[in-house]
């Protein structure tokens, strides 16, 4: 149970590191794919294509070999330098790689919500003096947040599940730890255990996305 | 002088020519309505205006001041500033849903103090360094971190001070169009009559010299366009210019000093509404204000 614990601690930490990162980062990446200079926008859009086109398993994998084949820089002389353990290198690795990977799905949940807003608020705002961070900031923004809820909290669901792939690179997570007990005391309920941590969790974000939505009930877009 | 003038616009999107030169110009005071039938390029016009839209050619004059030519090259800065000359309210309203009546209007008059006061604090801040700078150069650290204090907190009294006469400001607007008890409503709590009369407001906040109307009531139904074109009626003054869109015909005669036909993109007949409804001389407007009688 203790081995759990901890297990969901790193799951969980893992899974706000990537929320934190992704969320702003997704709105940089979706103004690289709406932008009006055409070859930002192709390269943006390279990008999106060839993350969400491939697993998530693999670009994993991918990041944390970069720094010794493309960089020659061995992992030990990483961890030397910055004092911190091979675990947490490999967690930092694991969170580069869900950070952008997630950054590139909330991109495109964020451009469908920024194009849905009507030319005529942008115009509105325009005549009204005000520059275009502020038509922004101001105007479309808290637009964009109340249409994207519903995609966005079907995503950061499907994060918190995902999480469950930082074990390609050793670090123990909920369902590792759940394995772990599963083969070292040969009994099932571990896993059953990590089901329920999990879907605890799930249901948790579920009220909350509902509570969000519910508080934004009181306009209409 | 003519209060606005308006020079040998042009525009086209594309292959297609939406305004083939236009001129025009109104004094102080004027009520100038644009009638003509759909795609005759009265609403890109106004959109032109209001730079919306940059015309291809021709130029605008506000008291005499040039605030558009199609020559030069503006900076976004500059758009800005010329283009609150003018003041638009949309067909469709286009309020912003997530903010009250209230909000709507104190919007962006709250912006423009905001970003009033943050130029004034730059200035004074470059000021006081340089005063600073020219003073014994011993001037105590405490001293400078205390001034800089009492700086920050007068402005920021000023600022409270600047967004109340707003809020004042937008709520006796608000009633002057008769919206005092709906302030803190939604847009989305409104009938379409009331979220016009909130769009007007909102532009009449930042007190355009011209406040241009593109089809104000042809979004509504039609027993909703009494409210809002009672409205219009009140805000004809001697201080400020409206250029107004309309398909309303009796409106349009009753409220104009002038009345501006349009079609395919040129002005075909402009003068005093009875010169316009009473003796139209080209068959273009004839033939459209048969058509409009026939239809209604």
């Amino acid at each position: 149970m203790q081995e759990l614990a901890t297990g969901f601690g790193t799951t969980l930490l893992l899974f706000v590191v990537t929320l934190v990162i992704a969320l702003p980062l997704g709105l940089i990446i979706s103004f690289g794919s709406m932008s009006r200079f055409k070859p930002l926008k192709y390269l943006v859009k390279g990008i999106i294509w060839v993350v969400r086109g491939t697993p998530l398993m693999l670009q994993i994998l991918l990041v944390s070999f970069l720094p010794q084949f493309v960089f020659r820089i061995m992992n030990k002389d990483i961890t030397a330098f910055f004092g911190i353990s091979m675990s947490s290198l490999m967690f930092i690795f694991v969170a580069v790689a869900f950070s952008i990977n997630y950054a590139c799905y909330f991109s495109e949940i964020f451009r469908a919500g920024i194009e849905a807003v009507p030319r005529g608020q942008y115009e509105a705002g325009q005549v009204l003096g005000m520059r275009k961070s502020q038509i922004f900031f101001s105007v479309v923004l808290m637009q964009v947040v109340k249409r994207t809820i519903p995609p966005m909290s079907n995503e950061i669901i499907t994060l918190v599940k995902d999480t469950a792939l930082a074990q390609v690179l050793g670090v123990i997570d909920l369902l590792n730890a759940a394995n772990h007990a599963v083969n070292e005391y040969v009994i099932l309920t571990p896993l059953l255990y990590a089901a329920l941590f999990y879907l605890v969790f799930n249901g948790l974000l579920t009220v909350l996305f509902g509570v969000v939505e519910k508080k934004l009930d009181y306009y209409k877009v | 002088m003519s209060f606005l003038e308006v020079k040998n616009l042009h525009k086209s999107f594309g292959s297609t020519q939406v305004l083939k030169g236009i001129d025009f110009s109104l004094q102080k005071g004027d009520v100038v309505s644009i009638i003509g039938s759909s795609g005759s390029g009265k609403t890109t016009l106004l959109r032109c205006l209001n730079f919306l839209e940059l015309a291809d050619t021709g130029s605008v004059f506000v008291k005499g001041e040039e605030i558009f030519n199609a020559q030069k090259k503006y900076a976004d800065r500059e758009l800005r500033k010329n283009r609150l000359h003018f003041g638009l309210v949309f067909q469709g309203f286009n309020l912003f849903p997530q903010y009250t009546a209230l909000t709507n209007v104190r919007l962006p008059l709250d912006m423009q103090t905001k970003e009033r006061l943050a130029r004034a604090r730059k200035a004074m801040s470059k000021t006081s360094a340089d005063s600073v700078a020219g003073a014994p150069a011993k001037t105590s650290l405490s001293a400078r971190f205390k001034a800089w204090i009492d700086g920050k907190k007068s402005f920021a009294e000023k600022k409270k001070q600047a967004l109340e006469e707003n809020a004042v400001k937008a709520e006796r607007i608000l009633c002057d169009v008769g919206l005092g008890e709906k302030m803190n409503n939604y847009p989305c709590e409104l009938s379409g009559g009331q979220c016009q009369r909130v769009a007007i407001a909102r532009a009449l906040a930042l007190e355009p010299e011209i406040l241009c109307f593109d089809e104000p009531t042809s979004a509504l139904d039609p027993e909703l366009t009494g409210e809002v074109l009672r409205v219009i009626r009140s805000l004809k003054s001697p201080d400020r210019a409206m250029v107004i869109v309309t398909h309303e015909m009796q409106f349009a005669a009753e409220i104009s000093d002038k009345v501006i036909f349009m079609a395919d993109g040129v002005i075909e007949e402009a003068g005093t509404p009875q010169q316009i409804f009473r003796a139209p001389q080209s068959e273009k407007l004839k033939a459209f204000l048969r058509n409009y009688a026939e239809n209604r």
